[in-house]
């Protein structure tokens, strides 16, 4: 049977498949001003939710590192800009991010010197307990952090154009760093890295064999996925108002895992999608069963993995291929 | 020239003496090749040369160099290779993107994070070149595991060849292929560079003897006789250990 | 507080751990499956228990029952779900990922959110006098009751034929097939028997824990410090391991109140890097 490579990768991209993602961008551009609020911040949880996914992707479905800690990276990119903006009066929104990306980097260091000396289970569990270890750290540094009712209160970025940003604005802000982080990995997984790291996953003794030090390209992954997860976590803080340890727990972490599984860990949109389905997921389940939210979408992942292997994207791509083959479409 | 020099190698696995202490050399252009009967412990050799496993004692020297503290990657850098016994490829991706995974390993494009990894014009070229030189450019864009066993181990030979080493370990290359596979596969081997070392193991003893300069038998993990094809053939102690295997096996002139 | 206080603390409170880790460990140890609602089997072990004693039932009839129920529950897990994912390791953590979601709402949903605490039988309730101090008798028997179900699993694994086969780690089917052992009856008995530890250890550790539904993250988090401390394979290692985080989680909360959770956590870091196997472990088959 003929199947072309990595399903996400159209050798010369289809004129549909163009059309498809002008109409996308357009609606993201102009649509949301005529959006209730609500709806706004959906959609800006959905971009926030992606760009954290899809970081996780990088470790999980590219190079097949199983994290169940990838939350850390979330929230100390989150509590590093708000001990910034609450401690230390800093209220500009650019050395937040900065603080954002060099905590995660910091972060990152630690749990991939320590986490990558094991594989397998033990590297999950030992993600875990360091997801766990942060989260404990949390509650406990009171007058740093908060405590275990974290930091509150943070206004809107200041982004230092002199405007006072407001829910709109805030929303284009958000969807331009959208754009950019889903550009860059996008780059990073089609480069020669992004193809060393899915060696890695399928097989790394063969690359050691062909010569690669594949610990440090695991190294490596991890640290540029916990950067895009600090971002994520930096945006998410302005979005809620607010940091708590509950960024960094475990449950954190399962539930971006569930966007991942969700989407799809081999489509490199998938876990967009996921994060997209979750978002929607839980506001359908807000008007009707707020309560029986988290069963829904335990629910909605068992069936998932059980019935749906691959994630929804894989199996719209699929799907796609299919349709575009019996009608001849270009 | 002494391209690879093994002295005194010896490996136990709790207990079970695999390897006792094997001396060997390979020297620049020589092909060597060591048999011996199933257990005897060839693929345990080959993994520790390659760095997979850490002898308990002895050393190996490469080009003169001690690598027997050297990281498996670092000896490819230094000129080894191997092929798998089992075949072990990247199923996931196409066999270009396979070849290419191989080729990038040496180049500086591996370090690259950015650029698209199939503007590398010069490593798909001699990707695709190598895809043809076993007869599967047609199936370039195809995932590895849709191909047949035969063609799955072409690739993995490729794979090895792709590094262009200059000692080159063999495990078993012709397991699963048909007769003029193997008849193919040799002649690759022997186009391979004219100062390319290869140590390599096999059970076809067509093979074997159609390719090897040199022929070492192992036997328990003791190397009990070394020399040319013709010498080893004659040798009471490899008829032994033989008893009942090919009976009818030509001299290749 | 008394060192003797601390340590019995710390004994008997490491005893119901040991007895969910236990369930956890064989789970683990034997079909690879790192079964992350477990916790959550602990949780409703002890709901359903609870339930069932106020009903009237005596102790010891809902202690088992409970279990059971739990056991059951595991039962019907392996079989419906991860049964189709045989060696998938990965599929497997996330299966049980998602079934933690559900049951951990479900609990929330048919007991609600307030904790509880469970009361021990009325023969073992009230203290004894000890030496110089007076300590509960229902912690005294807790760690007898744990020591007796060390023992028996303890036979279990060496002396039967069905330990035999879990410790030579047969979880691959075709192998165990192959030598006439029926696998779909024995993951099955793996199961039933990890889930009814879990559940059981629930029930009788409300009296000493309490309960309620966030409990299942958080004693899963501590089940899987005791098992990769003490080491996977031998139920030994969960006894070990439950002691040891027992008696450092209760010297800790009496001394260094705000480290304690934080050094147990260290400890498990430290132990993966150094023996990945744990203390008393063997490599785990995955």
């Amino acid at each position: 049977m003929n199947e072309n490579a990595r399903e996400m990768e159209i050798r010369h991209k289809p004129f549909t498949v163009y059309g498809a993602y002008l109409l996308l961008a357009a609606l993201c551009l102009f649509l949301p001003p005529f959006l209730p609020d609500y709806a706004q911040s959906m959609i800006v949880k959905v971009f926030i939710y992606g760009i954290f996914a899809l970081s996780l992707n990088l470790l999980f479905g590219y190079t097949g590192l199983f994290s169940l800690g990838h939350a850390a990276f979330f929230g100390v990119g989150a509590y590093t800009a708000a001990i910034l903006i609450s401690r230390l009066g800093i209220e500009s929104f650019w050395p937040g991010l900065a603080a954002s990306l060099i905590g995660a980097a910091i972060c990152a260091v630690c749990f991939g010197i320590v986490a990558l000396q094991v594989s397998g289970i033990y590297f999950l569990l030992v993600t875990l307990a360091m997801g766990q270890l942060l989260y404990s750290a949390a509650i406990k540094l009171r007058s740093l952090a908060g405590g275990s009712n974290g930091i509150v209160a943070i206004p809107y970025p200041n982004i230092g154009l002199g405007f006072t940003m407001t829910p709109g604005s805030f929303y284009y802000l958000v969807l331009v760093f959208f754009v950019v982080c889903v550009f860059l990995l996008y780059r990073v997984v089609n480069s020669p890295f992004g193809q060393i790291l899915q060696g890695i996953r399928g097989d790394e003794r063969r690359m050691r064999a062909l010569g690669y030090n594949t610990w440090r390209y695991k190294f490596t992954s991890v640290i540029i996925g916990a950067l895009f997860a600090g971002v994520a976590g930096d945006l998410s803080m302005y979005q809620n108002g607010f940091v708590g340890p509950g960024h960094l727990d475990v449950l954190t972490s399962t539930s971006v895992m569930l966007m991942v599984i969700l989407g799809s860990d081999r489509v490199f949109w998938g876990p967009i999608l996921g994060a997209a389905l979750v978002v929607f997921l839980e506001y359908f389940a807000s008007l009707y069963t707020p309560e029986r939210w988290p069963m829904i979408l335990g629910g909605a992942f068992l069936l998932s993995v059980t019935f749906l292997r691959g994630g929804a994207a894989l199996h719209l791509v699929r799907l796609w291929e299919r349709l575009r083959k019996r009608h001849g479409i270009a | 020239m002494e391209s690879l020099r093994i002295d005194g190698l010896r490996k136990s696995f709790g207990g079970l003496n695999i390897l006792g202490g094997i001396s060997l050399t390979v020297d620049a252009g020589e092909y060597v090749a060591v048999i011996g009967p199933n257990g005897a412990g060839k693929t345990t050799l080959l993994n520790v040369i390659i760095g997979e496993l850490s002898a308990d004692s002895g050393r190996i020297y490469l080009f003169g160099k001690d690598i027997t503290a050297m990281p498996t990657y670092h000896r490819i850098h230094a000129g080894l290779g191997r092929s798998f016994q089992i075949t072990r490829l990247f199923y996931d991706l196409s066999l270009l993107d396979n070849i290419a995974l191989a080729l990038h390993a040496s180049r500086p494009s591996r370090h690259a994070i950015f650029r698209r990894a199939k503007s590398y014009m010069g490593v798909v070229e001699e990707a695709e070149a190598l895809l043809r030189a076993v007869g599967l450019w047609e199936k370039k864009d195809w995932l590895a595991a849709s191909v047949s066993y035969g063609e799955q181990r072409k690739v993995e030979i490729s794979l090895a060849l792709a590094l262009k080493p200059k000692v080159l370990l063999l495990d078993e290359p012709t397991v699963g292929l048909a007769p003029g596979e193997s008849a193919d596969f040799v002649a690759m081997v022997k186009a391979l560079a004219a100062d390319t070392a290869v140590l390599f193991t096999d059970h076809d003893m067509d093979v074997v003897f159609s390719l090897a300069t040199r022929v070492a038998v192992l036997y328990f993990g003791e190397l009990v006789a070394e020399g040319s094809p013709e010498e080893i053939q004659r040798n009471e102690k490899v008829r032994e250990i033989y008893l009942g295997a090919k009976k009818n096996v030509r001299l290749r002139a | 507080m008394g060192i003797a206080v601390n340590m019995l603390n710390g004994v008997s409170y490491g005893m119901i751990l040991f007895i969910i880790a236990s369930g956890l460990s064989l789970i683990f140890g034997v079909m690879g499956v790192l079964n992350l609602a477990h916790g959550a089997f602990f949780v409703l072990g002890a709901y359903i228990g609870l339930t069932l004693a106020g009903k009237g039932w005596g102790f010891v009839l809902a202690a088992l029952a409970a279990g059971a129920a739990v056991g059951l529950l595991g039962l019907v897990l392996e079989r419906v779900f991860l049964g189709r994912l045989y060696k998938q390791v990965n599929e497997q953590v996330l299966l049980t990922l998602g079934l933690v979601y559900i049951y951990w709402n479900a609990i929330l949903w048919i007991w609600g959110p307030k904790s509880h605490i469970g009361k021990a039988p009325l023969a073992l309730q009230g203290d004894i006098v000890l030496t110089s101090f007076s300590y509960p008798l229902y912690r005294l028997w807790i760690i007898l009751i744990g020591l007796a179900i060390f023992a028996g699993l303890w036979f279990l694994e060496e002396r039967t034929r069905i330990g035999a086969i879990m410790r030579a780690g047969m979880d691959d089917k075709q192998m165990t097939t192959g030598l006439g052992i029926n696998y779909p009856l024995f993951s099955s008995f793996v199961f039933f028997l990890g889930a009814f530890l879990g559940g059981l250890a629930g029930f009788l550790g409300t009296p000493i824990l309490g309960i309620q539904p966030g409990l299942s993250m958080d004693i899963l988090l501590i089940a899987i410090i005791v098992i990769v401390v003490g080491g996977v394979g031998h139920v030994a290692g969960a006894l070990l391991g439950a002691l040891l985080i027992g008696v450092v989680d209760a010297f800790g909360k009496a001394y260094f109140p705000d480290f304690a959770l934080f050094t147990v956590y260290l400890a498990m870091i430290v132990i993966l890097l150094s023996k990945p196997s744990g203390l008393l472990g063997r490599r785990v088959n995955s």
